[in-house]
């Protein structure tokens, strides 16, 4: 009967040494609300290049791989004594990369060119829409009126 | 039997010849045919075995002899034509038993052990058995083991293991396979990670699935994903300008959703 609730009581705590091993709650909703923003600019991008279906079984596999590539690079910022042209560079560089396979899967260059604006304006909606929420804010905190009355 | 008119028809209309032939029996037996029968069929056997069917004198005895004969012949025949040199050997047996052998080998074994006509070295070896038992050793011998043992203060008392329970066993089975699956699942869960192709949403969708995503989120993703001019214009914030002032608020009070809605718009 020792035994037995030694075996127990190992995998009692072998479950909870597990789940202290995965990431805490709070970082891993945080990652779904990223993931949340990426599916929102994978719609955007779709909208924007209005992909067929066959398009888009083709074009997100590259869109993926030169995601991974950019990831890589962009990481390395943030920081002051960062070369910033540099990085920009490194960054072009991916860019001129995957643009012959961009266009190849995407069939023109004008749809090449509209990808990158999109993801610019992805990210310029984004801004905008924090500064929305922000103003909102400052707005409303303005004036007080339960005072003033 | 009636010969049907009908059949007579049909016939006479075939063959008018045929039909003509009276119905008479045209075979007919001798009288006394039946009656004699058995008595000429034994009368002709009989006559069938006098007759003849003879058997030359001493057949029979000599049968066996022939066909071994006709045989041996045919076999040495036949060992002549293939190997001449093995049908000139003689047929005899090559080894030989002394004489009265068989009838010596009994008395022959049991003189070798009764003389104990052991080798020399086995000679030496005293035929006295080394070991030896106390008298009485073994009818003692299970009172002095218990004797011994309650000298000790009796013996090691080992329990039998009380059954353990099913129940338990079969949560502890539940746990087991729990945490397996646990384990399986989260391991699975983590290496593949399914893409599924995008969608495009509609602008409302759009803006409803951003107005869901914290600030925060927002200006996290920013930083991770942004450009230098992305960040520069994030940290710039609001131009106060922007605000309506403060004497509006006074004069409408509809100022601040005006504002709001104007906002709105804008996005």
């Amino acid at each position: 009967m020792k035994k037995l609730y030694l075996v127990i009581s190992f995998f009692c705590l072998a479950a909870i040494t597990t789940a202290q091993d995965a990431p805490a709650a709070t970082p891993e909703v945080s990652e779904k609300k990223q993931q949340d923003i990426e599916a929102l600019k994978a719609a955007f991008i779709t909208k924007e290049l209005d992909l067929t279906p066959d398009e888009a079984q083709k074009f997100w596999p590259v869109y993926n791989q030169y995601e991974k590539e950019m990831e890589a690079v962009i990481k390395i910022k943030k920081s002051d004594d960062v070369d910033v042209i540099d990085r920009q560079e490194k960054v072009l560089n991916i860019r001129k990369k995957y643009k012959d396979q961009f266009t190849k899967v995407l069939g023109n260059q004008q749809r090449m060119n509209r990808l990158f604006n999109a993801e610019g304006k992805f990210r310029k909606i984004l801004i905008r829409a924090v500064q929305q929420r922000q103003m909102k804010r400052a707005a409303k905190n303005r004036p007080n009126r339960n005072q003033l009355w | 039997m009636e010969r049907s008119v009908d059949i007579l028809n049909e016939l006479n209309e075939i063959s008018p010849v045929v039909a003509g032939i009276g119905s008479a029996n045209v075979f007919v037996v001798p009288e006394g045919y039946f009656e004699a029968v058995p008595a000429t069929v034994l009368a002709c056997i009989n006559n069938e075995i006098s007759a003849g069917a003879d058997v030359p004198a001493g057949y029979f005895d000599t049968l066996s002899n022939n066909i071994l004969s006709k045989i041996d012949g045919t076999v040495a025949h036949e060992l002549q034509e293939i190997s001449p040199f093995m049908a000139s050997l003689e047929k005899l047996t090559p080894y030989e038993v002394p004489a009265n052998y068989f009838e010596q080998v009994a008395g022959n074994t049991t003189s070798l052990v009764a003389e104990d006509n052991v080798p020399a070295v086995l000679q030496g070896v005293n035929k006295v058995q080394p070991f030896e038992v106390p008298a009485g050793y073994f009818e003692q011998l299970a009172g002095n083991v218990l004797k011994k043992v309650k000298e000790q203060g009796g013996a090691k008392i080992i329990a039998m293991p009380k059954r353990s329970n099913t129940f338990l066993k079969y949560a502890v089975a539940a746990v087991f396979t729990g945490v397996a699956a646990l384990g399986v699942y989260k391991y699975v869960d983590t290496t593949t990670t399914h893409f599924e192709t995008p969608v495009a949403m509609d602008e409302k969708k759009f803006n409803e699935k951003l107005d869901n995503v914290n600030e925060e989120d927002i200006i996290k993703y920013l930083e991770k994903n942004g450009s230098e001019e992305d960040l520069a214009a994030l940290s710039s914030g609001i131009d106060e300008k922007d605000l309506p002032d403060q004497e509006e608020y006074f004069t409408d009070e509809t100022t601040l959703d005006k504002f709001l809605e104007d906002i709105d718009l804008k996005n």
